[in-house]
């Protein structure tokens, strides 16, 4: 993994998109900081480290674009796949080169805390830098999903583009969580729709109409059941999914200053399951061409 | 030892492989020929572990590269159609990485280095930046990529396309030279390279083996087919029927007149007769001056319909 690693991180600065992302990232989040930050005098730092996941949003794509778009086209993966090394190896050593150049990059960036916070006199420490592992955590899964959006496309500038859409609709999930009703109706046409995209998926994976149509009628059941004994339990069920859901809700915790388990996990977990379908991706492109 | 069992590829619904077995045995060098599309690329990327078969195996040494990939992939070098070379990097900064990617001792990476560039000519370069480079020299670097780490099997997809006349001749007394301590794959277009090169010949068409035999025995097969590029100074009537004379002669074409007062002809013979003398001395007897016989290579298309058609009548 670690000559993956080592090339990799070495080619985000051979080649030009090392230094844009981090260029990018701190010009950016600079002018924030001067707009935002110092021209309204507002007062919490972590409140700007909140818009930084914007610029995240941005940069991201354009970090992860290449991982393995660029190898597919120009035929190099062709060295790595046929070298002794595990595909999972390959994946990982992508993976952690691209976070290598983000952690880097909010190393510079903390710079701006530490000058700042000479001058600051309600700036915590701790509440700082739990943000910024925050801020660090959100950008690895920015980064899983970005570098499995490149296994799935030869195009550098598709796979940039699909992974702010993706990025995109994640925010929005969070937007939407606050704004939807909470309704028992909601809640109920929410079961259904879930309930239906697993029957989709058993039948598109097993071929088998006979226990799709058994798992439709458990699910509508069991859906019918629980609404006549308690219609409650529906009331706001898809807000707190959503917001279950909502990696920027994570986040805000750690704005906050605050580190639970659960979002360490959410986080660390969202990273794991794209790495984890990334190294599908990749053996599966072997048998299907 | 490569053993190929019933290997097939299939894309859609179209066969690239289509049924494949053969066995190299250690040491051997084997020419894989066959025209566009007829699926040496794909038979090489399943060999190399790039690719996985729809059915059939392949074994290195008798395991099958599924079953240890890495330990398979070991024993391998693997210069493939395009060369995977990084243009950003320079040329030592790449067999660096190379020599990682295949797990080089760092004692030995040095040494390793210097041996595959000297071998392949290329220690000249080592500074330069591979985007920087002209395709011989990219082909080159990737030949040195597959040398890295000194593996048992070489397969080398097409290894001197892009190369000037001087280098062809340098890379295939390489591979001669490789073939002594190693097992090679190596394909081509060419049959006259396969020929100089290898001590077998394996023909594919159409994801189809026709063929597989020694260079000797492929080309004594394939001399049936005679046809003779002849330029006589008449005009065509005569020249056609001058020919036409001569037995032995099965089809007379007439190809044009490319200077005044000649014809071109293109001559075709029956099997295993070699009628260049009674051509000489019809064309002699009739008076009009023999300008030009040469006989015509068989293109690749004819030789795979050749073969084909020799397989049916076995
Ligand atoms: N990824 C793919 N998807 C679909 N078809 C493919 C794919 N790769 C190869 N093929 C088809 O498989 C067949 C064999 O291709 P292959 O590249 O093995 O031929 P080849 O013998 O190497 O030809 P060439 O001499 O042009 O290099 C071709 O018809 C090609 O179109
Ligand atoms: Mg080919």
């Amino acid at each position: 993994m670690l000559a993956v690693f080592e090339k990799e991180f070495k080619g985000y600065f051979r080649s030009a998109v090392g230094s844009v992302f981090i260029g990018l990232f701190l010009l950016v989040s600079a002018g924030i900081f001067v707009f935002g930050y110092l021209l309204n005098g507002v007062v919490a730092y972590t409140a700007y480290l909140s818009y930084l996941n914007l610029v995240l949003m941005i940069t991201v794509p354009i970090l992860t674009m290449k991982t393995f778009s660029e190898e597919r086209r120009t035929k190099t993966d062709q060295l790595l796949l046929t070298s002794p090394v595990k595909a999972s190896e390959i994946v990982l050593g992508k993976y952690f080169a691209a976070v290598a150049v983000l952690f880097i990059t909010l190393l510079l960036h903390s710079l701006d805390a530490i000058v700042i916070s000479f001058f600051s006199i309600n700036m915590y420490f701790l509440d700082v830098l739990v943000a910024y592992v925050g801020l660090f955590l959100v950008g690895c899964a920015y980064i899983a999903i970005g570098v499995f959006v490149s296994s799935t496309t030869d195009n550098q500038v598709i796979s940039a583009i699909i992974t702010f859409a993706v990025l995109l609709v994640i925010y929005i999930i969070q937007w939407l969580s606050t704004s939807v009703t909470s309704s028992v109706t909601t809640g109920i046409v929410t079961c259904a729709v879930i309930a239906l995209g697993i029957v989709v998926l058993i039948y598109c994976t097993t071929r088998n109409k006979v226990a799709s149509v058994c798992t439709a009628i458990v699910c509508a059941l069991a859906i019918a059941i629980t609404a006549l004994i308690n219609s409650d339990i529906y009331a706001g069920l898809l807000n707190s999914m959503l917001t279950w859901l909502s990696l920027i809700e994570r986040f805000t915790e750690y704005l906050k200053g605050s580190v639970s388990i659960s979002s360490l996990i959410y986080l660390l977990s969202l990273s794991f399951v794209f790495v984890y379908m990334t190294v599908y991706q990749v053996e599966k492109r072997r048998w299907v061409g | 030892m490569i053993e190929v069992r019933n290997l097939t590829k299939i894309y859609g619904h179209h066969h690239a492989v289509d049924n494949i077995s053969f066995k190299v045995e250690d040491g051997e060098v084997l020419g894989f020929l066959g025209p566009n599309g007829a699926g040496k690329t794909t038979t090489m990327n399943i060999l190399t572990g790039y690719i996985s078969a729809t059915s059939g195996q392949a074994l290195i040494d008798g395991v099958d590269i599924l079953d240890d990939p890495e330990g398979v992939k070991k024993k391998i070098g693997y210069l493939p159609e395009f060369p995977p070379v990084y243009s950003e990097m320079t040329v030592s900064e790449y067999l660096d990485t190379v020599c990682k990617l295949k797990k080089i001792k760092e004692s030995e990476r040095k040494k390793t280095m210097e041996a595959v560039m000297e071998v392949t000519r290329i220690a000249d370069m080592r500074g330069r930046l591979i985007a920087n480079l002209s395709k011989g020299y990219k082909q080159r670097v990737g030949l040195a990529q597959a040398l890295v780490g000194d593996p048992k099997i070489l397969i080398l997809d097409e290894p001197t396309v892009g190369l000037d006349p001087k280098q062809i001749i340098e890379i295939r007394s390489l591979i001669k030279g490789l073939g002594k301590k190693h097992t090679i794959i190596l394909s081509s277009h060419v049959l006259a390279e396969v020929s100089a090169v290898c001590e077998r010949i394996i023909i594919i068409n159409k994801g189809k083996l026709v063929a597989d035999d020694t260079p000797d025995n492929l080309s004594r097969q394939l001399q049936g087919a005679n046809r003779l590029q002849i330029r006589i100074a008449a005009p065509e009537k005569q020249a056609i029927k001058i020919i036409r004379d001569i037995p032995g002669i099965v089809n007379v074409q007439f190809q044009g007149s490319r200077e005044a007062g000649t014809s071109d002809l293109v001559v075709e013979t029956g099997a295993d007769l070699d009628v260049r003398k009674t051509v000489f001395n019809g064309v002699a007897r009739s008076g009009y001056p023999l300008l030009m016989m040469r006989p015509l290579d068989m293109s690749l298309e004819e030789i795979f319909l050749k073969v084909t058609h020799l397989d049916k009548e076995v």
